[in-house]
């Protein structure tokens, strides 16, 4: 093939330019630590990288609502544990003032404690977390339950004003845990912390008929009425706590099992977006050294002529 | 019988024949870096012979005529090449700058805005009650409305620039049909009786180069020198008269259009065919951006509007617009974010509403044509993003193999018609060399004349 002049150099200078761009993008992939800078310089990629860095953010949103969820039934717990402890406390009134051996003025202290003890009972059902109502449903706003008092601040009665409406979360893509415990379940809902009509257990009416029984040292009710009703009640309030303990159980295996699926997609988008600096590096040195050979070429290329050999 | 007069004629008469041939070297030579330039060569005869006794007597020898060394199915081979060139790199050069808009998984782009919308409701979603929360949901959806109105404002640039663009190359093909029709006419009478137009011809054929990056062309020479040039049948030039195209904007499609008479060209190839499959590309885009933002902003009101805001009162619409130029919060959620319907039961405690918003990043909400199945607004953005990066990388790839070709097509023409600095020199010193030998035989008859005229018819003298 003939050679002429202006093909010797419109081979080199495209050369070269193909070169630069190649290291441009070498270097680039270094600096940024990505390997994907434009859809078309992968398109596999990132149609790949696109579906995990969706369901990465679910997971790491799903991984946010468990973090919420469990720092809500750990504030149930609170309210609940204090909960029972209280109706122990009143349980343990209770067997001692049912014994029969106690005076009137006895029975008349022990109805001032129970008292003390409604009210903190009252209390726990308003625990609130960041300023919000845990047993008020989605009522949030307003506390779970108010009490009706007397002249002298007795409580006569105690309302609910939440709704059933549970707590809920999303904790995995499509997925919804509910968390949240009513304080009772007298508008719906299977389970109620103070009040459940269906269990047939009121801790806040158990503890008013017990002050009531004090104060007349009815002893016979005491024993017959009010300590199978803390028993009851005793008996709710663990069941509560369990109940609480699987919801946080399902929790903590979620978020292992998000965790986990966090880890291989985080890995998986790594591989496919994420700049191989070992390769990278090598792939630099090799095209540095593409280049300069092009360089040393091309400037040898038009230094032989004819014109070397004449006078 | 030759005389010494017939032989310094046949002398000069070569003296005459390589200083053209000798021009013609310079003349390649100079220019040699010149775009198009053919290099010429002197076609050498002997002159006629003078009849005589022994036999016919040479004479020397004549110039017969300078020509290019040019072969045009070469040329036919290089503009097919540049004219498919032209229309997939710039192709490749749009469609870059489109899928820039979308970026990978940038910062700021419709995909991540939308991940952080998803999450913004489940945020919502954990504490409905919480002010703070409900801002960021709404700041949230306000980026997600900007990411969607630029990307749609910068596709819209993009196509006011690229109808600039078509502008700027009608303008340009207007100068080169104008320019051919010129030399047509002089190469017509610089050919006058039989001459080459060998320069006229290189300007006429880099011009035609030009033209066919932009349309395919059709070239057809006439007898008389002149080159018609036509696009699908619609003649651009004939001999001496040259065809305008007009750039008319089409109102209904937006896009420039490339006229002539009135009448809208069909391109085949070239960058005038880019222009119509970049704006293609530009549409499919656009509407798919604006199918997505229509359908967020349908299905969200949806479901919004038959929540409760944080006041117990029924919800307003989440978001305003029509399609993605006009997608964003409304106003009112803008500034009180108490107002985003996060109940579904009006309890400010109730999340069913958010719950459910914030679960439609896995709802298939955006319908596709018949035969695949439905996608979900992730899944569509991706797809959409996906389908520009193919689209970006087959016109890449396509620039790629045409540049090769094209490359290897003006190679060959070059190997014909390039010049060869070797070769010149070469040639050069033969010319050089011939030339001395004829000034040698001046010489020589000077010699034989002046042996005649001064030294003959004097014997005997002193």
């Amino acid at each position: 093939m003939r050679i002429s002049e202006q093909m010797r150099f419109q081979h080199l200078v495209p050369g070269y330019q193909e070169l630069q761009a190649r290291q441009l993008e070498v270097q680039r992939q270094i600096a940024s630590g990505s390997r994907i800078h434009k859809p078309s310089d992968d398109v596999r990629g990132t149609a790949l990288a696109q579906g995990y860095r969706a369901v990465a953010a679910e997971l790491e949103q799903n991984l946010r609502n468990l973090d919420e969820g469990l720092a809500w039934t750990d504030t149930t717990f609170v309210g609940l544990d204090r909960s029972l402890q209280s109706i122990q406390r009143v349980r343990e009134l209770a067997v001692q003032a049912g014994d029969g051996t106690l005076s009137a003025n006895d029975h008349a202290t022990m109805a001032a404690e129970v008292e003390q003890l409604l009210k903190g009972l009252v209390d726990a059902g308003n625990t609130t977390i960041r300023g919000q109502r845990l047993f008020s449903g989605a009522r949030t706003d307003v506390p779970a339950f108010t009490a009706t008092t007397d002249a002298l601040g007795r409580i006569l009665s105690v309302a609910y004003n939440g709704d059933a409406s549970q707590r809920k979360n999303e904790v995995a893509p499509g997925e919804t845990a509910v968390f949240g415990m009513l304080g009772s379940n007298e508008t719906g809902g299977d389970f109620g912390v103070f009040r459940d009509t269906a269990a047939g257990v009121d801790l806040f009416q158990s503890l008013i008929d017990l002050r009531g029984f004090l104060e007349t040292s009815n002893t016979a009710a005491i024993s017959g009425t009010s300590l199978p009703a803390l028993d009851d009640a005793v008996g709710h309030l663990t069941l509560g706590l369990a109940k609480l303990g699987g919801v946080q159980g399902r929790m903590q295996a979620s978020t292992t099992a998000n965790e986990d699926h966090l880890e291989v997609t985080s890995a998986s988008l790594s591989k496919v977006a994420d700049t191989d600096l070992a390769s990278a590096a090598t792939q630099a040195v090799a095209l540095d050294t593409a280049y300069k050979a092009a360089l040393a070429v091309g400037a040898r290329v038009s230094q032989i002529s004819l014109l070397d050999y004449i006078r | 019988m030759l005389t010494p007069q017939a032989i310094l004629e046949t002398g000069s008469r070569s003296l005459r024949t390589f200083q053209i041939a000798l021009g013609t070297t310079s003349h390649n030579m100079t220019n040699v870096q010149t775009e198009g330039y053919t290099r010429q060569r002197v076609d050498l005869e002997a002159s006629r012979p003078l009849p005589s006794v022994p036999g016919q007597l040479g004479t020397g020898v004549l110039p017969t005529q300078v020509q290019r060394s040019r072969v045009s199915s070469f040329d036919f081979v290089v503009r097919g090449e540049l004219s498919q060139f032209g229309r997939w790199d710039l192709d490749r050069e749009v469609l870059g700058q489109v899928e820039s808009i979308f970026g990978a998984a940038t910062q700021g782009s419709v995909g991540s805005a939308l991940t952080a919308y998803w999450n913004g409701w489940n945020d919502v979603a954990a504490y409905p009650e919480d002010l703070g929360v409900r801002q960021a949901l709404v700041e949230r959806a306000a980026t997600l409305g900007e990411a969607f109105r630029s990307s749609a404002a910068r596709l819209d640039a993009q196509n006011a620039s690229l109808n600039q663009s078509v502008s700027v190359d009608v303008d340009a093909a207007n100068g080169y049909l104008n320019e051919i029709a010129q030399l047509n006419v002089a190469i017509n009478r610089a050919e006058f009786g039989g001459n080459h137009a060998n320069d006229l011809r290189d300007s006429r054929d880099v011009l035609l180069d030009k033209l066919s990056a932009l349309a395919d062309l059709n070239i057809v020479e006439q007898p008389n020198g002149m080159v018609d040039v036509d696009v699908g049948g619609q003649v651009l030039v004939t001999g001496p008269t040259a065809s305008t195209l007009s750039a008319v904007l089409n109102v209904a499609t937006g896009h420039m259009e490339v006229q002539l008479g009135g009448v809208p060209l069909a391109f085949t190839s070239g960058r005038f065919q880019g222009y119509s499959s970049a704006f293609a590309a530009f549409d499919a885009t656009r509407a798919s951006l604006d199918q997505h933002a229509a359908a967020l902003i349908s299905e969200v009101n949806t479901l919004h509007t038959t929540g409760f805001d944080l006041t117990g009162s029924a919800a307003g619409v989440f978001f305003t617009g029509t399609d993605a130029a006009t997608l964003d919060v409304s106003a009112a959620l803008k500034s009180n974010p108490a107002l985003v319907g996060a109940s579904a039961s009006g309890a400010p405690g109730d999340n069913g509403i958010a719950l459910q918003l914030a679960q439609m990043r896995n709802t298939k909400t955006i319908p596709q044509p018949p035969g695949t199945p439905t996608m979900t607004l992730n899944e569509a953005h991706a797809a959409l993003v996906v389908s520009l990066g193919a689209q970006s990388r087959q016109a890449q790839e396509l620039a790629s193999v045409y540049g090769q070709g094209l490359q290897s097509a003006k190679d060959r023409r070059s190997a014909v018609s390039g010049v060869n600095m070797d070769e010149e020199v070469a040639n050069l010193l033969s010319y050089q060399r011939a030339y001395e030998a004829s000034a040698r035989v001046v010489t020589v008859v000077d010699e034989l004349m002046d042996r005649i005229i001064n030294h003959m018819g004097h014997v005997g003298t002193a």
